[in-house]
């Protein structure tokens, strides 16, 4: 039996529409900072510089996080973990046999649940971009094909 | 399944942790909101000393400096303590569910945003306490006035920093949020328009928080750093500093009433039950007011002095907001125009928007005529004007919002003939407290003061009477809140037999986390 699955963040960017917007921010932002320069009040430049650089670092950060895909292929054997972006930039196999599933509730993070793939002593987290319910579902799925959803 | 998977989910972390921990929408919403509620009671009870103070003629009640303190507190707290928080946690639990995203875009940065302002409020308010007390200068900060401000100066400006940065993270993230996570299919002419007003607003917020941020740096550094950006001593100019608060004030207005004509926008076709009239001519009309709001700065200033071109520039420029904002009541009134409505507590929070905030936008233009502003300026009647605007505007939108979207956050619906008869003490009383302030301002009582002459004094009492009274109401809105929070969730997921968006597909109250699978707009 094979199986796929193809997990990504429920959402999709509209990179363009971003870059739109931060183009217009731009402009006003820059506008009224180097008029108040010339007035003397240079104050408000790195004010202003400082904010255009947040927003431009959140709206790209947000985007790329919805690129994230993480590929599990599932066949008789072998049980194999490819992350990326836009490309396939990691990829891991394991024996299937060895294999499970396990869910871990981390009361003291920011994430309240991070799924891991455990093989022997080798562990790896996947589906990080999850929230916990999604991954609480995915984690009751991959316990019918691969393996018991531990602790 | 195992216990472990049983137990993920977030809502087992118990206690304040699990609050200040906590990156789910839904629950960071609902902070902001509470947040913003004491925050109302916080500000009120300082409108109440004003009131006492002016209930009578004469010195009864405080010092003439700690009333200064009170009418400078009470502006700060209620602007970016209440009424923004307000938005904002509107914002937190609606623009994701209203987008069909399953959070905010930046979940961590949310709650970075949130538990920032506590930590500004606690410094800002602390200043009251501090030797020399807190800042009278007025909300404005105007130099040279600002820096005979005590111990207390530093931190303000801090405190004013510290909110800044909270309210540019919440943008920020709003922005990142409708830009990045809308459902597929979900165009930009098909997002809720309270979703487009408070994009619009992110903007200019996002756009003026810097030029507010610098201004009071400057004063900072006036005070302790030996430059001169104000002081003409050394070469500054005390008025240039003016210019660049109003520069942030002005669209800092539109800030606190954009995501307000969302909220009407949104309730008065569900009690219509008719679509919004004219869905584009909203959006572009919302533009148009952010646009507009840039360049009518200068209107708080004819009579501080500027050439006869600029007095006119900015005249007309302020006259022509009426045209936009014309458009919205216009298709307000259009969309209520033959609707089969019923007036339910949000439908009557929303109307009475539409007539009182109007009267507001009226005095508004009766400010905007420049050799009129020169009798007005400075009166009673810009006290009136504004909280015509920001009372009647944003604050019954914001209560229009809680009663609508209550019912879809706790699970239970609130008492419609509690809801009522909070709308209708609220509207009297709200009228009572203002409307005798515009007679007061045209027959001269200047504002700003705690005593006056006694030929002011019965419209005054008239006025701390309705002061009074709607302070008691919202006491009666604290109750409704508290019953709907504990009660037994009896609430469909479709409240309201007219609503339409894509929160009220998900059940009452809302789940911590909605639209896992996004959901298709066709």
């Amino acid at each position: 039996m094979n199986k796929t699955y193809v997990i990504s963040p429920s959402f999709q960017s509209d990179w363009r529409l971003s870059i739109r917007f931060l183009a217009l921010l731009g402009i006003v932002l820059f506008s009224i900072s180097l008029y108040f320069f010339q007035l003397g009040l240079w104050l408000i430049v790195p004010f202003a510089g400082a904010e255009f650089l947040l927003v431009a670092a959140s709206l790209w950060y947000s985007a790329e996080k919805s690129f994230e895909k993480n590929v599990l292929h599932i066949d008789r054997t072998t049980v194999t973990l490819e992350k990326g972006r836009k490309t396939k930039s990691s990829s891991i196999s394991f024996e299937k046999i060895w294999c499970e599933v396990i869910l871990e509730n981390v009361p003291r993070r920011w994430k309240h649940t991070r799924l891991f793939l455990r093989c022997k002593s080798d562990k790896v987290e996947f589906a990080e971009f999850l929230d916990a319910d999604e991954q609480k579902s995915l984690a009751r799925e991959l316990k019918q094909t691969i393996g018991p959803v531990g602790v | 399944m195992t216990d472990a998977v049983a137990h993920a989910d977030h809502e087992e972390r118990k206690g304040f942790m699990r609050w200040f921990t906590t990156t789910n929408h839904k629950e960071i919403g609902s902070m902001y909101l509470l947040w913003s509620l004491l925050m109302f009671f916080a500000g009120g009870t300082m409108a109440l000393v004003i009131r006492a103070e002016l209930f009578m003629p004469g010195m009864q009640l405080v010092d003439p400096y700690f009333y200064n303190q009170m009418t400078t507190m009470h502006a700060l707290v209620m602007i970016f303590g209440a009424v923004m928080p307000a938005f904002t946690g509107l914002a937190n639990w609606m623009i994701p569910m209203q987008v069909g995203a399953p959070d905010m875009a930046l979940p961590r940065m949310n709650n970075w945003s949130f538990w920032l302002m506590p930590f500004g409020f606690a410094i800002l308010l602390s200043t009251l306490f501090m030797p020399g007390g807190g800042p009278a200068g007025g909300w404005t900060m105007y130099p040279p006035l600002m820096l005979q401000t005590g111990m207390a100066f530093p931190f303000v400006i801090f405190a004013i920093h510290v909110l800044g940065i909270s309210s540019i993270m919440g943008s920020i993230n709003i922005v990142a949020t409708i830009l990045n996570m809308r459902a597929p299919g979900m165009t930009l002419m098909k997002m809720p328009i309270f979703v487009w007003t408070w994009l619009v607003t992110a903007y200019l917020m996002i756009a003026v928080m810097p030029v507010l941020a610098g201004a009071v740096t400057m004063l900072l550094t006036d005070q302790y750093f030996g430059t001169t950006f104000f002081s003409a001593a050394g070469g500054g100019d005390p008025v240039l500093y003016q210019h660049i608060f109003w520069f942030f004030g002005h669209p800092e207005v539109y800030i606190m009433i954009l995501p307000a004509f969302g909220i009407i926008s949104t309730i008065l076709p569900a009690f219509s039950r008719k679509p919004l009239f004219g869905y584009s001519s909203m959006v572009y009309a919302t533009a148009s007011i952010a646009f507009l709001s840039f360049i009518v700065w200068a209107h708080h200033m004819f009579t501080v002095g500027m050439p006869l071109a600029g007095e006119l520039f900015f005249m007309y420029a302020t006259m022509l907001i009426a045209v936009p904002t014309g458009v919205k009541v216009f298709n307000w009134v259009a969309t209520m125009w033959r609707g089969a409505m019923t007036f339910e507590t949000p439908m009557l929070f929303s109307l009475a928007f539409v007539f009182l905030f109007t009267i507001g936008g009226f005095s508004g233009l009766m400010l905007s005529i420049a050799p009129a502003d020169f009798q007005y300026h400075d009166t009673y009647f810009v006290v009136a004007h504004f909280h015509y605007v920001l009372v009647t505007g944003a604050v019954f939108a914001i209560l229009a919002a809680a009663y609508y979207w209550l019912p879809k956050w706790t699970g239970t619906m609130y008492s419609e003939k509690l809801g009522q008869i909070h709308f209708w003490l609220s509207t009297i009383f709200v009228n009572v407290l203002f409307f005798p302030q515009h007679f007061l301002g045209l027959a001269g009582m200047p504002r700003r003061i705690p005593d006056y002459s006694v030929q002011f004094a019965d419209w005054n009492m008239i006025s701390s009477i309705g002061g009074f009274g709607f302070g008691i109401a919202q006491l009666l809105f604290l109750y409704i809140v508290w019953r709907s929070i504990r009660g037994t969730n009896d609430a469909d997921a479709r409240v309201w037999e007219g609503a339409r968006g894509l929160e009220w597909e998900v059940p009452s109250p809302a789940p911590a986390h909605t639209f896992s699978t996004p959901p298709r707009v066709d």
